[in-house]
């Protein structure tokens, strides 16, 4: 096995060039999404305030305050405006009546969003959270306990906080509904990560396939044959391609990750582990779906025919170009279980986005390690068939 | 004794029966020639027997093993040099030696040992440095060959070793086959189109066609057993209907023509034909100016038993 795999890296040896300029030009992908998040990406949020009280004014205050999104108060016909052509990610809409609503428990917050993107779960929490203190036991209790003192009365804050908890237990303060406003535009927005991933991961492909050129190459040249009449099992000939392939591609995707990490600032999570099995896993599953096509071709013409055409429509059933909860026709969302990249993305969206750990990763892995050993299985059987 | 036989091998392509239900054996320390036209199924029999391709029919037995049922009875003791230069461009002679040795099986100073002898046979031992790709056609067919040396094989099979390549090269390629089996003992399978180098080179030889063996035996066997003519071109100073008329006397001889000045005589083949014509031809007043005899050989066997020439 050592000495395939040595051969292999020999053979990568001529093509170190090609490979440093293909890493080059996906980093300089990785550059313009880079700029993208070193300028402190701000999502645009719309809000409307029709209430116009004192507890929806601080509202809006607060969330204008925040650093995630970019807030703007606007008119309620403006800012539907503005997310049908999806200038802003969503609409936060503070009804008229909804403090007075709140306190009857019927307080609802509309929120009104175009297509689905990661941020918008983000600025859902973020409006629960400032409202529920806004409105919540604890304002009214230091409120109250203000007002006592002042008045030099004393007062039992334990009686006072469970006596007010238990009248708010059954009067939820704060309803968000959410509807996906529907428009001709809504599919139109993508997450600058979301690109950023995919990219790197559709880009990678095409290293990876320099690595079955190899074994294409083989076959026309007639060492695949020799190989194969000679102790040299299956195994270890498509074994050594696998492991080469796989060092190559996580040399690759490992520098472009960290160069968006620490030359751009792009924030790849917490967890650096998952991480790494994220990417690592990705490169086994595509390395074996790339020795499975390689079987079915017989000339480096055909593979250089073929490869483009099942890298662009994997990657874009996989979710590398767009996210797959956007596809509304449930056949490809579920036919993109068959390629890599789908649980790819799914593994870095967790650990990236989600800033998730090694539990989070788990489904993902797995899905990809299954698809490793079907692909180096279903590749194993026509290895032996010669021209 | 018998290294290896072949007992009703067959092998289809789709719509091509390649290989027909052939029979023949190699016994150890032969030089095996395997003759025939393109397309007569010597590379598909050769790929079954090193186990490239699985037969459809038959039955390799290896020293009293089956390579169908296991095809590690043989690959471990052969030495395979296909039709093609099987080597990898871009890696030095060393490289590919040093790679193909641990194929193998060989290592450290083992291995250093056989890529040195191997590649003093081969005659390659000053340029193990530089890139495969940089040799010429004959130093890659050799270095082609000499891969297959390493691990010291009981058996080699040669696939048209000399396809395309000068004849220095080739006659380096036909020396150290001769090397191989003389000194060495290494038993032999030859494929060629080329009768001359079958001639050269074989103890025993089998003619394929069409995906058969139409005849198997040593040289002089085929051509007895084939009874190809001889063919003899005499020139005389004068009287040449004379001379036709009495060499037609000869038994054993066919035909008697006379064409652009020479006498074409073709004859069954007859030891005392030379002795007879002499004798003949002595009786008239005439001085013999040249004879040119072209005795039968495997081209004209081939010719014989196909009605086809070797080369077509």
């Amino acid at each position: 096995m050592l000495n395939m795999i040595r051969v292999r890296f020999l053979e990568y040896k001529p093509m170190i060039p090609v490979f440093i300029s293909m890493t080059v030009m996906s980093l300089i992908l990785v550059y313009t999404f880079g700029i993208g998040f070193s300028q402190e990406y701000k999502p645009l949020v719309a809000i409307v305030n029709e209430d116009n009280t004192f507890e929806s004014n601080r509202i809006v205050n607060e969330l204008i305050a925040m650093d995630e999104f970019e807030i703007i108060e606007y008119e309620y016909e403006d800012a539907i405006n503005l997310v049908e052509s999806s200038k802003v990610i969503a609409v936060i809409k503070i009804p008229k009546d909804y403090s007075e609503n709140v306190h009857n428990g019927t307080g609802v917050i509309d929120f009104i969003k175009t297509g689905q993107v990661m941020e918008h779960t983000a600025l859902e929490l973020a409006v629960k959270s400032i409202t529920e203190r806004i409105f919540g036991n604890k304002d009214y209790i230091d409120g109250i306990e203000i007002a006592y003192i002042m008045s030099n009365v004393n007062m039992d804050r334990e009686y006072l906080e469970n006596s007010i908890n238990d009248y708010y237990n059954n009067r939820p303060i704060m309803i968000i509904k959410s509807k996906i406003y529907e428009s001709e535009a809504k599919n139109t927005y993508d997450s600058l990560k979301q690109s950023f991933m995919g990219f790197t991961l559709f880009f990678s492909l095409f290293t990876m396939v320099f690595g079955i050129g190899n074994i294409v190459d083989n076959k026309q040249k007639r060492v695949w044959h020799r190989q194969i009449v000679s102790p040299i099992t299956g195994v270890q000939i498509l074994g050594s391609a696998l492991v080469t392939g796989f060092l190559i591609g996580f040399l690759q995707i490992g520098t472009m990750m960290m160069s968006g990490a620490y030359i751009f600032n792009i924030d790849l999570g917490e967890s650096m582990i998952s991480l790494l099995l994220v990417i690592s896993a990705y490169i086994i599953s595509a390395m074996c779906m790339g020795l499975f096509i390689s079987g079915l071709v017989k000339t480096e013409q055909q593979l250089s025919a073929i490869s483009p055409m099942i890298i662009v429509s994997t990657s874009m059933l996989g979710g590398c170009m767009w996210p797959l909860e956007i596809v509304a026709n449930s056949f490809i969302r579920n036919l993109s279980i068959i390629t890599p990249q789908r649980w790819a993305m799914e593994g870095l969206r967790q650990v990236i986005i989600n800033r998730g750990g090694l539990s989070n990763i788990v489904e993902p892995i797995t899905y990809m390690l299954i698809l490793a050993i079907v692909f180096f299985g279903l590749s194993l059987i026509p290895y032996r068939k010669v021209t | 004794m018998r290294l290896l036989t072949v007992k009703g091998l067959d092998k289809k392509f789709k719509t091509v029966h390649a290989v027909k239900g052939i029979d023949f054996h190699i016994e150890q320390g032969e030089i095996l020639g395997l003759l025939g036209p393109n397309g007569a199924g010597k590379s598909t029999t050769i790929s079954m027997i090193s186990t490239l391709l699985k037969p459809d029919g038959g039955d390799i037995i290896y020293n009293n093993e089956s390579i169908i049922k296991n095809p590690k009875a043989i690959q471990e003791n052969l030495g395979y040099v296909p039709q093609e230069i099987a080597l990898y461009p871009m890696l030095s002679g060393r490289e590919n030696l040093m790679f193909w040795g641990r194929a193998y099986g060989l290592k450290g100073s083992t291995l250093k040992k056989a890529v040195s002898e191997v590649s003093e046979i081969i005659g390659i031992d000053d340029r193990l440095k530089d890139k495969v790709k940089t040799y010429s056609g004959g130093m890659q067919r050799r270095l082609n060959i000499g891969v297959a040396l390493l691990h010291n094989p009981e058996l080699i099979i040669m696939d048209e070793p000399t396809v395309g390549i000068d004849p220095q090269s080739r006659k380096h390629i036909l020396d150290t086959v001769l090397h191989l089996n003389k000194d060495k003992g290494m038993t032999v399978i030859y494929t060629s189109h080329y009768m001359e180098e079958v001639e050269y080179l074989c103890n025993r030889i089998c003619i394929m066609d069409q995906g058969k063996i139409i005849a198997e035996g040593t040289k002089d066997e085929l051509v007895k057993a084939n009874n190809p003519k001889t063919n003899i071109h005499i020139k005389i100073d004068r009287d040449m209907e004379s001379a036709i008329v009495k060499l037609k006397t000869i038994e054993s001889v066919e035909t008697v023509i006379e064409e652009e000045e020479l006498i074409k005589i073709i004859s069954k083949q007859d030891e005392q034909l030379f002795k007879n014509i002499i004798q003949v031809i002595g009786e008239l007043d005439v001085t013999i100016l040249s004879m040119d005899i072209q005795e039968p050989d495997l081209e004209s066997v081939f010719l014989s038993l196909t009605g086809r020439v070797l080369r077509d």
